[in-house]
């Protein structure tokens, strides 16, 4: 027999599933502000936060909802080399196929895009694109620039990073949006959500303001380390409900099996 | 299957260094308590009954209950700070030595505002009561030292906390009183501890004296004259020795 935390634990396995999407404050106000700026005349979107804020998601979410609306596209996993970028973008530009042992031409592409400003308006929403590099990076700026093209790129905010915000889009992004940690109280409004659209009441309930400040302590409010820990909590307390039931109380979360989550995944140590 | 042992040995070490310093803090704080307690409970042992004191000093936060015991308290609530002269305290000390009532000569009742001075039952204790302009009650024991209940008291004072003040005090009253035996070991305890202090050589040399060890007195004072160079000794020694 399954225990009930097996389906708690599977709430929080980390994923960028737009069914799995928590509206919150903050995310709402990044969403809505993500979409204004896609309708202004921009050539270039920077979204950058922490690894873990909900970037991914956010992507994922603004295709899932204009999709139908414009001619838009999500790049989630960063090409290994050019080539391979340029034959993605050959066929979301021209909906066919490069013909086998061809390559793209650069030149030619920008050509291309050139010929479609006015007729068409495509929106590539390029995640993870800290692992572009200088000379790609260039590339897709150029592209932009044709005005048929505009990028959405998201990227890691550490200190690297950073630099190559600054360095590549400081004169050329229109538009920076960056996404933060959640506060303690979005992240309860995260657990809770999430629990209750699995219909998890009971575990929703006994989790109290007082975990959710050791929880947000823990996680410092970042979402996939929310997931994480979450995900912990609810693989031990599984185990101790399908072996020594008479250990956990069922009506409150247990502080020990909260440090003991953070001990396993080295928030704290001995 | 999860392996949670290892993991709860882990947060059982985590708990217990979490809460080390909790522990040494309530460790301190029992200490801390421990110490003011004593010292608190040391200030209320009585420091020896000196009749040529001028002055009784009483406390704020000593309390005293009507009954036998070897601490001067005050009620806390009532006075803060109290000073009774000692020629009030010399007049119950002398009206009791003179008075020779036939009832225990040491409980005596002063009443201060009635200035009267009246016997009460009792057994072996003198009961000074103090009015301060509060109107308010002080009530005190006082034990008088030269009665031999003092001596006791002393002496079983001196079983647990030995002192040289106290031990010269029994041998000069018991030298006085004519048990010399008593004086000269109370002397001797004196010296063990103390050994300066030239009045318990001197008791010793005349207790032994008196109990037919003269030799051992002059022995004794010789040394002490030599070592000292005192001027008591060597004319109590020239005495001695005539």
């Amino acid at each position: 027999m399954k225990s009930r935390y097996d389906a708690a634990k599977n709430v929080f396995v980390d994923s960028i599933d737009i069914d799995d999407y928590i509206e919150l404050n903050t995310s709402v106000a990044a969403y809505k502000q993500l979409e204004h700026s896609i309708n202004k005349p921009l050539k270039m979107i920077l979204l950058f936060g922490k690894p873990g804020t909900g970037k991914s998601i956010l992507l994922n979410r603004i295709q899932e909802k204009l999709k139908h609306k414009k001619e838009i596209y999500y790049f989630d996993t960063p090409s290994i080399n050019e080539k391979e970028f340029f034959h993605k973008l050959f066929k979301v530009l021209t909906k066919k196929d490069l013909p086998q042992n061809t390559e793209v031409n650069f030149s030619t592409l920008v050509d291309f895009c050139k010929n479609l400003r006015g007729k068409r308006e495509i929106i590539i929403l390029l995640d993870e694109a800290q692992m572009y590099g200088a000379e790609m990076m260039e590339k897709i700026r150029l592209l932009s620039d044709t005005r048929a093209v505009k990028f959405i790129v998201s990227l890691h905010k550490t200190e690297d990073e950073d630099l190559i915000a600054k360095e590549h889009f400081q004169s050329r992004i229109w538009e920076v949006i960056e996404l933060k940690n959640a506060t303690k109280e979005d992240q309860t409004t995260y657990i809770h959500k999430k629990l209750l659209k699995k219909n998890l009441f009971e575990i929703a309930n006994s989790i109290k303001d007082k975990d959710m400040k050791l929880i947000h302590q823990f996680t410092k409010g970042n979402f996939r380390e929310c997931n994480k820990l979450m995900f912990t909590i609810f693989e031990i307390y599984e185990y101790y409900d399908q072996n020594e039931p008479a250990e956990i109380n069922y009506g409150a979360l247990s502080k020990k099996i909260v440090e003991m989550a953070a001990l396993k995944l080295g928030y704290i140590d001995v | 299957m999860y392996d949670i042992k290892p993991l709860e040995e882990e947060w059982e070490r985590y708990n217990k260094k979490r809460k080390r310093p909790l522990y040494i803090f309530m460790f301190i704080a029992l200490l801390a308590i421990g110490i003011g307690t004593l010292l608190k409970y040391s200030d209320l042992l009585p420091k020896g009954t000196d009749s040529n004191s001028s002055k009784v000093n009483i406390k704020a936060s000593d309390v005293l209950i009507d009954k036998k015991i070897s601490k001067l308290e005050v009620h806390k609530e009532k006075v803060t700070d109290i000073e009774i002269p000692a020629h009030e305290i010399k007049s119950v000390v002398s009206h009791q030595s003179s008075d020779n009532n036939p009832m225990d000569p040491e409980d005596v009742f002063v009443d201060r505002d009635e200035n009267v001075a009246k016997t009460v039952k009792s057994t072996t204790r003198a009961i000074v009561t103090e009015k301060p302009r509060t109107r308010k009650k002080i009530h005190f024991e006082m034990i008088d030292a030269n009665t031999p209940s003092a001596y006791k008291e002393i002496e079983s004072r001196f079983a647990f906390a030995p002192n040289s003040d106290d031990a010269l005090f029994l041998a000069r009253i018991y030298y006085k009183n004519g048990n010399y035996r008593k004086a000269a070991r109370w002397a001797l305890e004196t010296n063990r501890l103390n050994g300066d202090m030239e009045e318990s050589w001197l008791i010793f040399a005349r207790a032994k004296a008196k109990t037919g060890q003269k030799n051992e007195a002059i022995r004794v004072l010789t040394q002490y004259a030599n070592k000292s160079d005192s001027a008591e000794a060597k004319k109590l020694l020239k005495k001695l020795k005539k």
